[in-house]
This record gives C-alpha cells, structure tokens and sequence, in this order.
C-alpha cells in the first residue's frame, strides 16, 4: 500500500483501482516519485477554540501536482474528471509516519481540475494540479 | 420496530458530545424538489353566469382514480392538458362522478372546456366561512357537528422524511401518532397507516410499531397517512412524505440556513442549475444533509428517521438571472409560518359555553388550545399534511373574536395575547404553539431538554457578554382575567416590582391575558419585568461543529458555565439556562458551523397585586370647587377592586352630597356560598337629624323568591358592623346618634335556597373523574351538579341506532332523597334517567344530515342536580339504562362534578347612589 492510486468510483475494491504510475506510463522519462509531489491537509480549516484548543474542521484536502505530463498522460487523468469535477478513489500518502514508515490512506474524494488556465508546452502540460476534497476515508 | 416519540427536541448524549467535540467536522447537503404527480385529469364541462366565487366545477373526460383526489389537493386550471395559465386552486373535499369542489375562487376565468389537472400537493391554504342565512358553515358548507369531515388534530411527524439507501432493506419507522388529540371532547379510538407504494407493510394498525419498507431504487418519491378514528366515529387523516434515494441536483445555498423566534420559521436560499424547469410554484422542497464527526458519517438528529433534515419548506420568491453564458435561478424556501403569514383566513367570533356546543362559534370549556384547533382545522388546510402542537394550557376563556386576517396574527392573538405562548415552527415544519419559557412556571422550565452545557471547548473565539447596567423597564403592570369559571369575568392586575417604579427606564403594560389566579398574575408580572430588564443582551455562540439539535420550537435550552477570573470585570455565569431565539447553520468548503443566538433565561421577583381606580362618575361633591385628585387609599381585603372618590366635604358643613356607590359582586344567591356583596367607601356617615338630612343608599335592585325579606345592609368600618340601614323601598337608611367613620357598606343575604327554587345554574367546576371515584366532600345541605362530560355508551339496541353514539346516562347520587326522574332521547327510547337527584335536565338535539340523509343526534348530555345530606364517597353512580344491553365504564366515561347554584332566594344588584356623608378628619 505504497503507490498512488487513482480510479472512478465503480469499484470500491482498491487493490482494483489504477494505479498512477500505470497511467502515467508509457512515460520512460518522468517517473512517478519525481513527476508526482503531494500534500496532504489533515482538515479543511483549522478553528482556535476559546479555551484554547484547535479545532480541525472539514476532511481530509490532498493535492498532487504534477510537474509535466505529456499529453496522453494528461488525458488518461483527465479521464477520472471529464467535467471540472468528480467523485474518485485515491490512495496517497499522509503526513503521519509510523516507526518510521510513511502511513498512506485510501478515501472517497471529490477530484478537483485546475479551474484557471494550464501551461500548455511543446511536448507537455506543465504544472497540473489536482485537488482532492472531501476525503472520506474507506477500508475497502 | 418501536415507533419514536414524536417529540423532536433532546438533549445530546455523552456520546454524540464527543463527536460534536471531535476533529474532523464536515458536512455535505442536498436538496430534494417536490414534483408532484397528477392523480387524475379531467376538462371543465359547463358554462359559468359568473366567474365570482366559484365554489364547484362540472366536469367530464375524467381519467385517473377519482379516489387518489384528496382533499386539499392542489388543483391546476389550464388552456391545455396540464397546464396551470389560468391559475391555481385548491379542493375543498371530495369529488363525485361529476363535480369537483374548490375552494371558493373568483381570480381564475374559468371557461368550458378548460383542463382540470388535480397534483399530489398540499399547501397552507384557508378554508372560508360561509355564513348561510345566519348559519355558520365552515369550508363553504361543513354544518357544525358533521361527523364526515374527521375534526382530529393529527401529530404524525415531519413534513417530509429523506432516505439514502441502497442496500439492504429500506424499512421506514413513523413517528408514532399518539401525541394525536381531538379538542371536542372526542376520544380517539385507533390509528391506521396506509403507505402507497411500499414493498411490504407491518403492524399497520399499531401505532407503537408500525412500519414498512419502500424499494431501493433512485428518486423514490412516496406519500403516506394515517387515518386517525375517534368514537364520535369521524375519520382524519394527515400526510407525509418520504423521498428515497433522491437524485442530486447541482444547487449552491446562498447564505445561512436561518431559523429565527421572531420569524417563528426556517428559511435558506439556494441557487439551482438544474432540475427547476418544470417546477411548480410553490413546490416543497427538502434540504437535507450528510454530516460527519471525526472525519466518519453519522446524522445526529432530533427525531430517529429525520435526522438528516436540515430545513424543509416551500419556494416563494424567484430570481431568474437571464444570460446567454450563464442563466441561473434563485429561490428562497420558507417554511409554515412564512405561509401563515400570507393565509388569509375569515373572522369567526367564539364564545365560551358550559354545556355542549351546538354552532362554530360555541366552544365547550373555551382554552386557547380549543380555539386553535377549531382555527387550524376547520379554517386551514394545515392539520392534513403538517403537525400543530398546542400549548397544554386549561385557562379558559369566556370570549375570543378571532379578528380574521392573517393566519399566523390569529394565532398570535389566540396564543401570545392571551396566555403568552409563542407559535413557532422548528426545522421539520411542524408548528408548536408553547409557553414562551421566560414565561413558563418553573415545573414547564424543568421539563425543557438541556441540549448541551456549554464548554469553552464548544466554542470559537471569545464571548461578547452584553450587559445592561440600568433597568429599561421601569414599571409593568398586567391586567389579566382570571381564568373563567364560564359566569363571571375576575379581573387582576399586578404591579412589577412594586407600586414604586425603579429609578430607570420606561413604563410597560400588557392586557387582556389569561391567568390561573392572582398568584399567577403576580409572577408572570414579576418575570416579565425580569425579561425586559434582562441584565444580559442576547448571546451569540458559534459552534465550530454539526450540532443540529438546536431549534427554535419547541422549547429547549443550553446551559453555561464561565469564569469570572477569565475577564476583568469578574463576571461569571454559573450554569446559567440559555434560550436559542435564533439558529443559523452554513456550510463553507465542507466545513459546517452552528450559530446559535441564545437569550438569557430570567426568573425575577414577583410582582404586587394591583387595584387600579374605578370612578364611574366624577365626583358630585357640592359646592363643585374643583374635582378633587384620585386617591390610592389603603387596601383593604373586605373590600373589592374598586375606589371611590374623596369626600371632601366637612361634617360641620351642613352640604349635601352624593355618589355613586358600586356593589361587588352583583349577585348574591341563597343557595351559594357568595352572600355578602360590599362597598368600599371610606367616609363619615352623618349623625341623624342634621340640616344635610340622614345619610343613605338608593339602591336599584331586583329580588327573587323570598330574598326580599332575608336581606339586610351594614356600614362597616374594618370588617366590623357599625351600623345597620333601615330599608324601605330602595331606600336604605343610616341613622346614627353621632358622625361615625366608616370604610364601606355590605349588602348580606341570608343563606338558604327559599321555599321556591324556579331556577337551575351551574357553578364553578369541583372535580372531574372516571366511573365511581369521588373526592370531593360535599358538604351537606349544599348544592350540586353532576353530568358526564365525555364518552357514550353505545347502543346495541334499537337497531336504527347501532353505530351511532349518544348519552345514555343513569345518574344516581346515592343517598340523597328521591324526587323524580326525566329523560329521552331522539328515538323517543329513554336514555337519560335521575334517581336520588331533585332535578335533571337533559339536552337532546335531532339533525338531520343532508349527506347522510339521516337524523344524527347532537349536543346530548345529561345532568342532575342535587342536595349533599351525606358526605361524600363513592356514591356517585352512572350506570346503563336497563333497557338497553349495555355496559358500565364504558368508551371512557367520565363525569364532572360543579357547584350548583339552586335559585330561590336571590338579589340582583343594580346602581346605587349614596346620599349626604362627609369627610373624615
């Protein structure tokens, strides 16, 4: 459970999701832990409470941004969100780590496209940023 | 499956704390728009000589099942199948092969041939009174007493249920109905849920687990009832709905989801991009919602099966955007009361009556809650798909003129004007008409779920405490009537904090309430003045989290607890009980936050009684040099709640005088308690033979039976007889040897009812009870009545009456002497019959119905009056009539016992004018 994952929500199963590299690939010059970096927002908003405490409110935001893909690389993400949005299954990695090993989590997401314009190269999409809101986290 | 207690306020258990307290808060909503399907089609098939106040339509080329057109249906009028263009009505009752009825209309040009379409949706509507040769008929033509159109107000839940499921098996739990009342003295006898559409039913008839299960499948769309029978043998029935699975409509709320004490309704605003095409004006629309605590989903919700309900109302208000890049519409939804507000409903006068209604304008025992339930149901179309709760409150009242108007100001002067209650519609639109808790009496305040106690971890940011630091209220008088024994109007007054005003702010009054007694009316003053004198301004708390259980109706509260080292000032609360008056939810990225304005729960310090002045002629002291100031004398107990003017003339001034002299109470009977009538009048009566002639009372007057020689008056000076009056005529006159101070005058009958009793009355009401348990010790030699006051025994002979219910009463006050008997009934059988009574009266009535081409028996009842000679007991008895087979405590029976007054020996008191007193020094 150490791969990004990315598929729609037909199948809940997600040994059966795609994974990332796979639709990234023919790609033979970007790979996945280079082309790929993420973040990971364990809420949406954070509220200082008035004793004190904080507050995490909202679910989980994750966001992969994607250096430069190629053209088919872009479609066959794009696939997952033909419109500016759509509900998907992710698996990514968290901030959290145990006994050292980075914790990775599967949710049910809203899958966000980039709403502004992309730097549309030569060869390549540069700079694609995808959103994931609304993490709910699924065992499956 | 047990149904749940349709009592939709709560407090959170520990459990669900924790998850209001935890990380991860989100939410997401979604919102389900009624489309209302057609359940039968027809076209117009007449002519009209005019278009005013069309009341019924002939119709033809009928398609669909006439059955499936219920009453209060929503009729569309149109130029082509389907169509609405010509306007919009609604049925008043059911069709025939025929015709259909609407309610009264003259805004629709009807025309033949033009298209009937009849949709399954109800909104609040009125239903007008006709008024026919002087005959009220509710809803154009309900006769009063018509057993045909129910007359129960049903409480069967929310408007509407949403269900996301798509698996396993939906089984969908009514709330349970019991909470169901009648406010004529019916008993409801049974409950039967029908659920169009279901898969499969269970326990239908059971209200404490019925339910049914409805299939999976997307955008389910399903109305269900319940017919609610009563042993008058009327029907009623309510609807709700429920959607399944809806389909997801792109929309954007605009704003917060608001619910607001002052609007008494919710309300939210929501763009829509799709699915609004075909909408119907009006339409019902359900936002609802999945919530999450800790990142995981899980509705916490008032009511088990609506818990995902966040607001639910109907669309009034458009906005469309027109663009040809991006067209978009707006739409706000309000729920009942912001109906209410725009029904128009018609004025009906309503009087108190003692014994049974026999008109519209009669309500037996008159209560708020009566009034509102013969305003509700016969006038508005609201109890057939929406729950009124009322106040619980037995003050009665002896007259009410529902002014007409608006539906919701009806209400209002019903409730808020008279008892202080305060209608209001919560989240599920149900409407509740409550005791507004600042008002309430401590044992309703302990009865309020305590939703949370609020902890610095709930919520964000800081409190901005409002404190006022001067009175805004300087003083508050109510004026109140005492709660009516159906004779005699007692006034009250009380004074807040006292008779001296505080030294800041304004004068307040209220008038024209109800209350129990003066103790009532003394702490109602005192807590009214405690809440326009709130030390703290209402409270603003936002709540970082999915808390739904707060609502504006019905009563519920918070409490809190603060640290006075937490602010300069040192101020602390501690476990003080806050009231949510507002609540505004809004969801922004996902995240959910709960604003709740609460005001400060107050208890205050009663209040003082009050006697305003009653100068019912101004002063004719002579020589006038001027009208001499209204005094505020001493109170005295003896004396009742009016003052009379200053003497000011000198005793060793040889002037004539004189005043009005006012007598309390009026009436002085014999056979009662009430004897002794009095006037306050503080004065010196003059010695007899001086120049200003003897002091006395012209007293208009009129005496029965033999009252005129067992009468006799006294001046009185602090409870003590210091002279009697001569009385010659109507002349009453007082003739001491020297000036003697005096406080007042009393008039005293003699006890006893007098050798003639002509007259029969009743008096205060002493108990109520079932079959054969007495409490009350009548004390011997008194009068009193005694009559059932609910429940029948039904015949099951002759045959013409099987079915049908009447009183069919033996009354047998044991051990009293025997003197007759007397009774029948409409079929001539004899019914009602007295033993050991000394008078009974029954009232019988025949009407014949026109529907049910039958004479129905209406207004019956039986009652005996009698002469205590032997304590009290179980004596009491009301058995079947032998010739009848029938049963003893039966269909809950129930017997009322009153004071009687047995008229004889009686005085009447008119006006009355005192002659030649002077002032005391």
């Amino acid at each position: 459970m150490t791969v990004f994952k990315l598929d729609d929500t037909a199948d809940p199963v997600s040994a059966n999701w795609s994974t990332v590299a796979s639709l990234l690939a023919p790609s033979g010059d970007i790979t996945v832990d280079r082309a790929l970096e993420w973040e990971y927002q364990p809420y949406a908003e954070a509220v200082e409470l008035a004793s004190g405490n904080v507050r995490g409110l909202g679910l989980p935001v994750v966001t992969w941004k994607f250096r430069a893909l190629r053209p088919e690389q872009r479609e066959n993400l794009k696939d997952f969100c033909s419109a500016l949005s759509a509900d998907v299954y992710i698996q990514t990695p968290t901030n959290e780590t145990a006994a050292g090993v980075r914790t990775w989590k599967k949710y049910q997401a809203i899958m966000k496209w980039t709403t502004t314009y992309e730097l549309v190269g030569v060869d390549y999409v540069e700079d694609i940023v995808l959103r994931f809101a609304h993490c709910v986290e699924v065992l499956t | 499956m047990t149904t749940p207690a349709n009592t939709p306020a709560r407090a959170a258990t520990a459990g669900e704390l924790t998850k209001y307290r935890a990380n991860g808060q989100a939410s997401e909503y979604g919102l389900v728009i009624h489309h209302p399907v057609t359940v039968y089609t027809a076209r117009i098939n007449q002519t009209f000589s005019t278009l005013d106040g069309v009341t019924q339509l002939t119709y033809d080329t009928g398609s669909g099942t006439l059955a499936d057109a219920l009453e209060g249906m929503t009729v569309f009028i149109g130029s082509t199948a389907g169509a609405r263009d010509k306007g919009i009505t609604v049925l008043r009752k059911s069709p025939t092969a025929t015709v259909f009825y609407i309610r009264p209309t003259s805004d629709i040009a009807f025309a033949d041939n033009d298209y009937i379409t009849i949709v399954d949706a109800f909104q609040i509507a009125g239903k007008p009174i006709y008024n026919n040769a002087g005959v009220v008929m509710m809803n154009t033509d309900i006769k009063f007493g018509d057993l045909t159109r129910g007359g129960v107000i049903p409480r069967l839940g929310p408007l509407a249920a949403v269900v996301e499921q798509t698996s396993g098996t939906l089984t969908f739990v009514p709330p349970n109905p019991e909470q169901s009342a009648a406010y004529d003295g019916a008993a409801i006898t049974g409950y039967e849920f029908e659920a169009p559409g279901a898969s499969s039913t269970s326990n239908m008839t059971d209200p404490d687990n019925a339910s049914w299960t409805y299939p999976l499948t997307a955008d389910g769309q399903y109305r269900w009832d319940c017919i609610i029978t009563d042993d008058l043998t009327r029907e009623t029935v309510s609807y709700r709905r429920v959607f399944v699975n809806p389909t997801e409509i792109p929309f954007r709320l605009e704003g917060d989801i608001e619910g607001d004490v002052e609007a008494g309704d919710w309300k939210f605003e929501v763009t829509a991009y799709a699915d609004v095409d075909d909408l119907f004006e009006g339409a019902m629309v359900v936002l609802y919602r999945r919530e999450y605590h800790g990142g995981a989903i899980e509705n916490i919700g008032k009511l088990a099966g609506f818990e995902n309900i966040e607001a639910v109302g109907w669309i009034d208000g458009e906005v469309v955007e027109q663009d040809d890049h991006i067209g978009w519409y707006t739409f706000t939804v309000y729920g009942p009361a912001h109906w209410m507000q725009k029904t128009q409903v018609d004025p009906l006068e309503l009087r108190d009556t003692i014994g049974e209604a026999t008109n519209w304008n009669e309500i037996q025992e008159m209560t708020v809650d009566k009034i509102l339930a013969r305003v509700l149901y016969w006038m508005t179309t609201a109890p057939i798909f929406m729950d009124c709760f009322f106040t619980d409150s037995a003050l009665r009242l002896r007259t009410h003129p529902a002014q007409g108007g608006y539906l919701w100001d009806v209400i209002k002067a019903a409730a808020s004007d008279k008892i202080f209650a305060t209608p209001g519609c919560n989240n599920y639109g149900q409407l509740f008409v409550r005791i507004d808790p600042q008002i309430a009496a401590s044992a309703e305040r302990a009865t309020y779920p305590v939703v949370i106690d609020i902890t610095s971890d709930d919520y964000e940011g800081m409190l901005d405490i409002q404190r006022n630091t001067s009175d805004k209220t300087a003083m508050l008088q109510l004026d109140a009537l005492q709660d009516a024994d159906g004779v005699t109007d007692i006034f009250l007054y009380s004074r807040a904090p006292g008779n001296a005003q505080n030294a800041y702010g304004q004068q307040s009054s209220y008038q024209d309430h109800i209350v129990a007694d003066a103790a009532e009316c003394r702490r109602i003053s005192g807590r009214l003045l405690a809440v326009e004198n709130n030390e703290f301004e209402p409270l603003t708390i936002v709540f970082p989290s999915n808390i739904s259980l707060f609502d504006i109706a019905p009563p519920m509260v918070a409490t809190i607890t603060t640290d006075g080292s937490d602010n300069p000032r040192g101020i602390a609360l501690t476990n003080q009980r806050l009231i949510p008056r507002s609540v505004r939810r809004r969801m922004e990225n996902g995240v959910p936050r709960t604003e709740v304005t609460f005001e400060f729960e107050v208890t205050g310090v009663d209040g003082v009684n009050y006697f305003p002045p009653s100068v019912e002629e101004p002063n004719l002291d002579l020589p006038l040099d001027g009208f001499s100031g209204i005094d505020f004398p001493a109170l005295d107990d003896l004396f009742p709640d009016n003052f009379p003017p200053e003497v000011t003339t000198p005793c060793n001034r040889a002037l004539g005088n004189s005043f009005t002299l006012v007598f309390s109470p009026r009436t002085l009977t014999g056979s009662t308690s009430q004897l002794i009538a009095r006037a306050y009048f503080p004065c010196m009566v003059r010695a007899t033979g001086g120049t200003a002639g003897d002091t006395k009372i012209i007293l208009n007057y009129h005496a029965f039976g033999d009252a005129d020689s067992h009468k006799a008056c006294y001046a009185v000076l602090n409870g003590t007889r210091v002279i009697t009056g001569v009385w010659s005529g109507n002349t009453i006159t007082f003739s001491p040897v020297s000036d003697t101070e005096i406080s007042g005058f009393e008039i005293e009958l003699d006890a006893g009812a007098g050798a003639v009793i002509d007259r029969w009355a009743l008096g205060r009401l002493l108990e109520t009870g079932d079959m054969e348990v007495l409490t009350t010790a009548c004390v011997s030699g008194q009068y009193y009545a005694i009559q059932p006051y609910k429940g029948y025994w039904t015949a099951t002979f002759p045959a013409e009456v099987v079915g049908r219910n009447f009183y069919n009463v033996y009354i047998k006050p044991g051990n009293e002497s025997y003197t007759e008997g007397v009774g029948r009934d409409g079929f001539g059988d004899f019914h009602l019959h007295l033993e050991h009574g000394i008078y009974a009266e029954g009232i019988f009535g025949e009407q014949f119905n026109e529907i049910t081409q039958a004479f129905e028996l209406a207004g019956n009842y039986g009652r005996i009056y009698f002469q205590s000679d032997s304590g009290f007991g179980t004596q009491i008895e009301f058995s079947a009539a032998s010739t009848l087979t029938l049963g003893r405590q039966y269909h809950d029976m129930a017997w009322a016992l009153y004071e009687a007054q047995a008229i004889g020996r009686q005085l009447v008191i008119g006006n009355s004018t005192l002659y030649n007193v002077c002032a005391i020094a």
